[in-house]
């Protein structure tokens, strides 16, 4: 049996540089397809830039002045907060409860599967303005339904008081089949002899739930939930299907924001120091996010 | 053999020649691309499609391309295109955005060219609409089609609430709808789209402002006037108050839309809708059996208390070459094409109201129900001046109207949230 050549001084820095250059085109995408154009951005970001203007003079951080002072940004930044957090965290309620439902024997939980996939593969537009059809205050089901019952009907998206919950509420089935295949396929990973051995220690539905569960299932519910929050933080398309924003902006995220202001208005320097904001907030929620998650995982 | 392979050779020399040829052809064929937020098949075909095909059977050597975008996203996709370096070279601008593209410089200044056109002739348009294209003394687009919105009011309903005819002050205004309103049975007395900033701005606050005299930006478009202008605010406040107070209008209003306002007015569910001379191929789409001066007629928009008179919000297309255009002078043949009395007809025809004289007599225009349109035309202006900030202005007019009948403030509220907003914002 042939022993393997020593590694020398030299082929180790020969490793190294081969290395180097094979990461090199990986760097190359990155540089050009994300570190470019947030430098772009981030100088946009400190110009007085108007589509209607011929002259961008420099203004600092004027621009992100008045995004505060103008009072919109903050309702956005608001509205972005409880769209994110009110949609993943109903996701993941409904997601897992299904799953969970769906692990059980029952008869067409395959079929029951595959229905609920629809809603996840449907484009966000579609699912919009099927769910605008019915919140519709004149033709829509859910007034229907009210009017059987002897309730007044409701102008469900033209009110701001309930506008962003409907939006929510449309997200969340949305985004409940993405959670339900993920906890489905790592919940068939896990053992069953250890429900078993906790069904014989006397152990009820809720601990095995709690202690057999939760458990398991932690690591794919921590990367559904920063997959979860990165597309609803982003999210455009279901929304203004739904609302525009509106009415006023009681439905307005910073995405959509960023939109009018730029693509709407042409002010394309408050439309980058928006968006640098905005990937700074979400940079800083991903990076608390992971770094507790990972922690807790290390923990146990 | 030797016979057949000399054949072979003169055919591959035939072939390679009249490939070659029809290849020059083929590139000595100009393309020129025309945007349009016309995207329904019916008005396009009729309208625009027709003016382009007789332009390319008059002019051989030009192929005209469509890119005909929705109008909801029109003006963003006109410019992330141009931006992209891929913009049209003759498109339609909507009239709130002629002073955001032309200071984009966007567009060709089109003063040396119409001096020397014998097609466009200045003097044959409305003054106003003519006055409106030109911006700091130049001319950077030529008017398409105007319009002016009117009220549609349906017979059956009125007859049925025992009103004899239309309503000429906003008081029988409300009291007309008032007497069509019957919830329980789900009708309506009046409904105005409000779903997009340009519907808000236009055809729910701007018909009751320019009745009434108001302005809710100076003349030079730099501030908000609002507040200040008491016909304004009374036109702002009448508009909350038919929905807030007088309770006459559908659910929903916060943010109707134009086919929702429609489908009602046609299934005998709404009294009054106020709209231009585009309503009609819209109701006749719903239903073909729905006829003008049958079932419906129109009247001019009620006299405001503060003027006495009627009005109206003037709207409408322009045309424009485009700055960037690779074929600048086929792309003003083909704005020329457009500005020809019997093209323009054609355009008027299917959705508004041409904008020059010549075009009066030609096309349907004789037909008894434009001669509204016409008495209408005079008193109608745009809700407010052109300023490159108009799609702001348009939509802070519709956050105002909707912090009211959707967030519960009051009229005098969103008027000064208006003002401010406006003024130290928006118009800076």
């Amino acid at each position: 049996m042939r022993t393997p050549p020593p590694i020398t001084a030299a082929r180790s820095r020969s490793d190294a540089m081969l290395g180097n250059v094979l990461f090199l085109p990986a760097l190359a995408v990155i540089v050009l397809l994300f570190v470019i154009p947030v430098l772009y951005e981030l100088v946009i970001s400190l110009y007085r830039s108007r589509l209607y203007e011929q002259t961008n003079p420099f203004v600092g951080l004027q621009n992100y002045a008045w995004l505060f002072r103008t009072g919109d940004f903050p309702t956005a930044m608001l509205n972005t907060l409880i769209w994110t957090v009110g949609s993943v965290i109903g996701q993941a309620a409904v997601g897992i409860f299904l799953a969970v439902v769906l692990m059980q024997d029952l008869p067409g939980r395959n079929v029951f599967r595959t229905l609920l996939l629809c809603t996840w593969i449907m484009p966000g537009v579609v699912g919009g303005i099927i769910w605008r059809w019915m919140f519709d205050p004149i033709v829509g089901i859910l007034n229907a339904a009210l009017s059987i019952v002897g309730l007044p009907e409701f102008d469900w998206l033209g009110q701001t008081s309930t506008a962003l919950g409907c939006c929510i509420l449309a997200n969340i089935w949305k985004g409940v089949p993405f959670w339900l295949l993920m906890v489905s396929a790592r919940l068939q990973a896990v053992p069953s002899e250890l429900y078993d051995a906790a069904a014989v220690d006397g152990a009820g539905w809720r601990h095995r739930f709690v202690h057999i569960t939760i458990p398991q299932i932690r690591g794919v519910v921590t990367i559904c939930a920063l997959l979860s929050f990165i597309w609803t933080f982003n999210s455009f398309d279901l929304i203004y299907a739904l609302t525009r924003g509106g009415p006023d902006i009681a439905t307005t995220t910073v995405p959509m924001l960023i939109y009018e202001i730029g693509m709407r208005n042409g002010h394309y320097g408050e439309a980058a120091a928006s968006s640098i904001i905005l990937l700074i907030m979400m940079a800083a929620a991903i990076g608390i996010f992971m770094r507790r998650s990972l922690t807790r995982q290390e923990e146990t | 053999m030797k016979h057949a392979r000399g054949y072979l050779v003169v055919f591959l020399c035939g072939a390679v020649l009249a490939g070659s040829a029809r290849a020059q052809t083929t590139q000595r064929r100009i393309r020129l691309v025309y945007a349009t937020p016309v995207t329904q098949a019916q008005i396009w075909e009729a309208g625009e499609a027709t003016v382009i095909r007789r332009f390319m059977e008059a002019n051989p050597d030009i192929e005209v391309v469509a890119r005909q975008i929705a109008f909801e996203s029109y003006d963003t996709q006109v410019l992330l295109s141009v931006r992209g370096g891929t913009g049209p070279d003759v498109a339609r601008v909507n009239t709130p955005t002629l002073r955001m593209w032309a200071g984009a410089g966007y567009l060709q200044p089109l003063d040396e060219f119409i001096s020397r056109s014998d097609v466009i002739q200045p003097a044959d348009y409305w003054e106003g609409l003519w006055n409106f294209c030109r911006i700091d003394g130049k001319q950077w687009a030529v008017p398409l089609g105007t319009d002016c919105r009117v009220l549609f009011y349906h017979f059956g309903l009125f007859r049925e609430a025992g009103l004899t005819g239309p309503p000429a002050t906003w008081d029988e205004l409300v009291a007309a709808a008032q007497r069509i309103q019957d919830k329980p049975r789900k009708r309506y007395g009046l409904a105005m789209p409000t779903n997009n900033e340009w519907n808000a701005a236009y055809d729910a606050l701007g018909n009751f402002l320019v009745a009434n005299g108001g302005h809710i930006l100076n003349e030079q478009g730099t501030r908000s006037t609002a507040g200040e202008d008491p016909a304004a605010r009374e036109a702002f406040q009448f508009l909350c108050d038919l929905i807030t107070r007088h309770d006459v209008c559908p659910p929903g209003m916060a943010s109707m839309s134009g086919e929702v306002v429609d489908s009602l007015f046609v299934q005998g569910r709404l009294g009054m809708l106020m709209g231009g001379p585009y309503e009609r191929g819209n109701l006749e789409r719903l239903n073909p059996n729905f006829q003008w001066n049958v079932h419906y007629g129109t009247a001019v928009i009620p006299a405001g208390p503060a003027t006495g008179r009627s009005g109206s919000a003037q709207g409408g297309w322009l045309v424009a070459a485009f700055a960037q255009s690779r074929h600048p002078q086929e792309a003003l043949r083909l704005l020329e094409f457009f500005q020809r009395p019997e093209s323009l007809a054609i355009i008027a025809a299917v959705e508004n109201l041409p904008p020059r004289r010549a075009a009066m007599n030609l096309g349907p225009f004789s037909d008894p129900f434009y001669k509204v349109f016409f008495d209408q035309l005079p008193t109608a202006r745009p809700p407010f001046p052109s300023v490159p900030q108009a799609p702001n202005v348009a939509r802070a007019v519709q956050r105002a109207y909707q912090r009211v009948v959707a967030g519960g403030a009051t009229a005098d509220e969103a008027i000064a949230w208006l003002d401010n907003k406006l003024t130290h914002h928006f118009l800076r």
